[in-house]
């Protein structure tokens, strides 16, 4: 895959292919079907299934992020404020459920 | 007194920046991960104290119609990132396409909603009706929350078609170009994050037995 760079006022060019694109599509749709998958012919995984299907969901966000939101090719600054953005929220509910499971 | 004559910004009718309107539009993003994030947790806290009540519940969802929209979603987000790509270099005409293809799509996402909802409350199970105020505590907290949240989100789909829209009309009027595609890169971020608390919505609402 070739990417073409090129540099205009304000905006650091990596323009993302439309094959990239498609792939990027054929991979969050074969996670969905596998997360529907897992659900629907294993059942009685109890937890395992939740843990399972929340993996599967934050996969697919990580690779929204990083390609169709251009994460990847765009300034880390926008990486490092998501990251510390998602760092604080996965620590306000871990603290949360601390605090519910332990009433 | 200065008179105001005599003065020119050195880079007046130059002043775009993209760079500070994408960290704009990050910031607004992190704003509705409060507004989002707080519903999350609300979910977590009631999930927890009702495990059994929200999975009976839960069975009332039909896994078919969230799989199907949760496709649609995805291939939306992909027709408006390739929509970007299709700006960027030079093609209007097919940005359009891609962009109208986008809305078409958020139109099939209202419309699978529109029949869900449809027989949810054809059951009564929206708060207030007969079938609602019978049920037991977990699971009428359960509907509150499916309604709520799906409700929400489909605000922020009406929302992302209505400011997709707006995109078309400026790159028809030649205002969005190969070299001035902010607009184009926010919606494309506003329409993605409508994907991501969808990509989290489905397994904790549809998937969780």
């Amino acid at each position: 895959m070739v990417n073409d760079h090129k540099q205009t006022e304000g905006h650091s060019l990596h323009i993302s292919s439309y094959k990239d694109h498609l792939i990027t599509l054929a991979v969050l749709i074969f996670l969905t079907v596998l997360t529907v998958a897992v659900s629907v012919y294993g059942g009685g995984m109890g937890a395992v299934s939740v843990v399972l299907a929340l993996t599967i969901a934050s996969i697919k966000a990580l690779v929204v992020a990083a390609y169709f939101m251009h994460l990847k090719f765009d300034h880390k600054m926008y990486r490092y404020m998501v990251m510390i953005v998602m760092f604080m929220f996965v620590v306000f509910m871990l603290i949360l459920s601390l605090d519910y499971s332990n009433r | 007194m200065e008179h105001a004559t005599g003065f020119v910004l050195p880079n007046s009718g130059h002043n775009r920046d993209a760079e500070a309107s994408k960290m704009g539009m990050w910031l607004f993003l992190f704003t509705e991960l409060l507004l989002f994030g707080g519903l999350f947790l609300v979910y977590m806290v009631y999930r927890l104290l009702n495990a059994a009540d929200f999975l009976k519940a839960s069975h009332e969802l039909n896994i078919a119609m969230g799989t199907t929209n949760t496709i649609v979603l995805l291939v939306s987000s992909m027709t408006i990132a390739m929509s970007i790509t299709a700006i960027q270099k030079g093609n209007k005409k097919l940005s359009i396409i891609l962009l109208i293809s986008t809305i078409a799509l958020s139109m099939v996402f209202m419309v699978i909603k529109y029949f869900e909802w449809s027989a949810k409350i054809h059951h009564g199970l929206f708060p207030g009706l007969e079938a609602y105020n019978a049920l037991t505590p977990g699971e009428s907290l359960y509907f509150f929350l499916y309604f709520f949240m799906t409700g929400l989100h489909a605000l922020h789909v009406i929302i992302g078609a209505i400011f997709i829209g707006v995109v078309i009309y400026r790159t028809q009027k030649n205002r969005i170009t190969a070299e001035n595609f902010s607009l184009t890169e926010n919606a494309g971020l506003y329409w993605h994050l409508v994907d991501l608390i969808w990509i989290f919505l489905f397994p904790l609402l549809y998937l969780i037995h």
